[in-house]
């Protein structure tokens, strides 16, 4: 990035960018020292607990991190959970008895695609916030936030993986040994969920990977609509700042997180296809 | 597989009855805010203020933060700008210069921390040295400096770097008053103290008790939105009082619906920059612009905003006397002359090549990049054509030379001293003359400046240096800019002013 953050700082309070002052906060910042040392010094702290403090407010990276976690963690968890259970039956039914609804699943997958969530929550703060005054959003428990943006998140994401279940199902009712269960007189409805929900599981927890590595600074934008106090609102600010202390421990955070998950996802994969244990 | 579904249903059940513990929450909350509106009816209910941004620390030592918290009302700089532009002081009586780097300052003697104690010259200096020692930022101007207590009510400030006008020193928003109670926490003089603050997210005032006037004040919430269309779905439902700021559309959105939208005087001010060593090396080419510009034209889309008349807000003592002159004609018989011959496609030639124009500006002052769209018209007027940039990091494009006119915006007077934006851009050395400028006569006006403290004598030294600016062009005035402030009916007759230096100020308390 062209412009350093000692820049940035200067600027932001109008501060003239004397060399004066770039090389005393350089000096205060410990950037004058060679990028290994850098390094090396980040990561002892790392081991110590020590996560260092922002460039630009000073306030300790790891305490801040753990105050945002539970409203990121919530909202990409909750959204997650609530996506997977809805897909999965969603796409069972399209599967299943296809004509209404196939027609459902279809709708949400276009409406994922049709109407982005910063135009759905705008919405959603306009009906129930402006019109209606149910709620405050902004003024009341950031929770209602969190709760609204679930069921967004919930609601545009699983449409697509509706129809990721939709086709796992409609292969599997293709098999042999399924074909010969119906041919015994099992009814399909019960014969797809007993004998096919762990493979369309499987297929289903292949396409949810990829999205877990949202869960920590993928809802930005919900974070920034209804000021939730969580960890994308934290970084984008930080990003915005040039804030490279900040950005450096999430980067670190998100690698242990996804580490955690492909670790999770494995086991819960060997679970469901004993082959893998094999 | 009906263990499975068990379970499936199992979790919809816990889901659901999250669902209802929020929804109970929700109506608890209803309620909740319901009485405390019904009880709250004969006291008055705590003014909600929304901005862009809130304080992550009461530390006043570190960094920027003493800037947020005076913003915010609750620490106050040794001086501060009053309504009009003018340095006061809450704390300081009266001060003399005693040596070229030794001043002499009498402080008054009724003035209290919020805890009742006394701000006497043990404190004030107490609170700067650390301030000096601490904060680097608050050697910029004139060094380290070191304050020593005389007597009760007697200071004596030494400066490392001489300077002239010690009352704009100490309005740079670093020298603030506090004293620290216990490790971390600190004590300020300002309107309101802290009830409980979330970092970055929302700060909770009450008044304190020994400013004046403190029975006039309640309780102030300030919260952060970072997005500009929360912000005016908060300020339409009632949620939040005060709407700092929104931009020149929700502005008109929100008067179209009978809400109350005021416009202040931005203290910013929005400028051309000229590359003097590149597209605008000719000063014709400079004239022609500033007189084939229309301005007025600026001020509708930006829907308020006055004229400039030099490069300071109209409401300081020191702000500039130009008539801005505007003449289509005679910006085309400029060109005409200087050998810009129009070619068959209507645009501008010289020596064989047409002239095209780099205009360079960022998106963080949206109301530039507005500007910018009309000035391309305007241009194509004269037979200029210009290709527009937006890039985010503006300073280092501007150091690269990467512009022909950078539409900029700055506050140009924070401090109360017009020094401190003539030295930055338009003195031959300063540090953002980006323009490579250089006048002779200028700076040895601007030396003159530096010489003399604040006062008449340099509000006319101001006024000359920019006309010879305006006659220069190194850079050209555009607007002197007002802001729009969304206010609910209890706030109808509060104004902030200085721009977001004093958002929450003395006078914030329904009326």
């Amino acid at each position: 990035m062209p412009l350093s953050p000692q820049e940035m700082l200067l600027s932001a309070y109008n501060l003239e960018h004397t060399a004066e002052n770039i090389s005393a906060l350089t000096e205060k910042w410990g950037l004058d020292r060679p990028l290994y040392i850098q390094y090396f010094s980040w990561m002892a702290g790392l081991f110590r607990g020590d996560w260092g403090r922002s460039l630009i407010s000073n306030i300790p990276i790891k305490d801040e991190l753990i105050r945002r976690l539970p409203y990121s963690l919530s909202i990409g968890l909750g959204s997650l959970f609530l996506t997977t259970v809805l897909a999965f039956f969603m796409g069972y039914l399209a599967a299943l008895k296809g004509g209404l609804y196939e027609l459902i699943s279809r709708l949400f997958a276009l409406f994922s695609q049709a109407i982005p969530v910063f135009i759905s929550s705008l919405f959603v703060i306009y009906i129930l916030g402006v019109s209606l005054a149910w709620v405050h959003f902004f003024t009341g428990s950031p929770w209602n936030g969190v709760l609204v943006s679930i069921i967004l998140l919930s609601l545009a994401s699983c449409g697509g993986l509706s129809r990721v279940v939709r086709t796992h199902f409609l292969e599997l009712k293709n098999k042999s040994y399924m074909k010969r269960l119906y041919a015994h007189g099992m009814k399909e409805s019960q014969l797809l969920l007993k004998h096919g929900f762990k493979p369309v599981l499987y297929g289903l927890s292949g396409a949810l990977v990829p999205l877990f590595s949202a869960v920590l600074g993928g809802s930005s934008v919900l974070e920034f609509i209804f000021g939730i106090p969580g960890i994308s609102y934290f970084l984008i600010e930080s990003i915005k700042n040039r804030d490279y202390a900040v950005i450096q421990s999430y980067l670190f955070l998100v690698m242990l997180w996804m580490s955690l998950v492909h670790i999770l996802f494995h086991l819960l994969q060997k679970h469901l296809d004993k082959r893998l244990s094999a | 597989m009906k263990k499975a579904l068990s379970i499936v249903v199992l979790v919809l059940m816990l889901l659901s009855l999250f669902a209802c513990s929020e929804l109970e929450e929700l109506t608890e909350g209803l309620e909740q805010d319901a009485k405390s509106e019904t009880s709250q009816e004969a006291d008055a209910k705590a003014i909600i203020v929304g901005q862009t941004w809130v304080t992550g620390s009461l530390d006043p030592t570190d960094g920027g933060n003493p800037w947020g918290l005076t913003s915010h009302g609750i620490t106050e700089a040794v001086f501060m700008q009053n309504q009009n532009g003018e340095l006061e002081s809450r704390f300081v009586k009266s001060f003399e210069q005693v040596s070229d780097l030794e001043w002499e300052l009498i402080l008054n003697e009724d003035v209290y921390f919020s805890d009742g104690s006394l701000v006497d010259a043990k404190a004030f200096c107490e609170a700067l040295n650390t301030v000096s020692e601490k904060n680097l930022f608050s050697d910029a101007t004139a060094g380290k400096m070191e304050f020593s207590p005389e007597d009760e009510f007697r200071v004596l400030v030494k400066t490392e770097r001489k300077t002239s006008a010690l009352d704009s020193v100490l309005a740079e928003w670093t020298n603030v008053i506090f004293k620290e109670a216990e490790a971390g926490e600190y004590i300020f003089t300002g309107p309101y103290l802290v009830k409980n603050l979330d970092p970055g997210v929302q700060v909770e005032l009450v008044p304190n008790q020994y400013y004046p006037n403190a029975e006039r004040r309640g309780e102030i919430i300030i919260k952060a939105f970072k997005d500009v269309s929360a912000m005016k779905l908060a300020f339409q439902s009632g949620e939040i009082d005060m709407a700092f700021t929104v931009t020149p559309e929700v502005a008109k959105m929100l008067q179209d619906e009978g809400l109350t939208v005021k416009a202040i005087d931005a203290g910013y001010q929005y400028f051309g920059l000229c590359n003097l060593e590149g597209g605008l090396k000719d000063k014709a080419l400079r004239e022609a612009i500033s007189l084939g510009i229309r301005r007025a034209d600026y001020l509708e889309v930006l829907q308020g905003g006055k004229l400039p008349t030099g490069i300071f807000a109209s409401y300081n003592p020191f702000a500039g006397k130009v008539e801005v002159e505007e003449d289509l004609e005679k910006a085309k018989a400029i060109l005409d002359e200087a050998g810009y011959v129009l070619n068959d496609n209507g645009l501008r030639e010289k020596d064989g090549e047409v002239v095209k124009l780099l205009l360079v500006t960022y998106p963080s002052r949206p109301d530039l990049s507005l500007i910018m769209k009309l000035m391309v018209t305007q241009l194509k007027e004269l037979g200029l054509e210009a290709e527009t940039k937006i890039v985010e990091n503006i300073d280092s494009e501007l150091a690269e030379g990467n512009f022909d006119l950078a539409l900029y915006a700055q506050h140009t007077s924070p401090t109360g001293n017009p020094l401190f934006f003539f030295s930055q851009f338009v003195q031959g050395q300063g540090s953002k003359n980006v323009m490579h400028y250089e006048n002779e006569k200028l700076d040895q006006l601007l030396d003159r400046m530096a010489e003399l403290p604040l006062g008449p004598e340099t509000n006319e030294l101001s006024a000359e240096v920019q006309q010879i600016i305006y006659e220069d062009l190194p850079l050209i005035y555009l607007v002197d800019p007002l802001w729009h402030v969304a206010v609910s009916e209890r706030l109808a007759d509060y104004t902030p002013y200085c721009g977001d230096y004093y958002i929450i100020n003395d006078q914030l308390f329904v009326k």
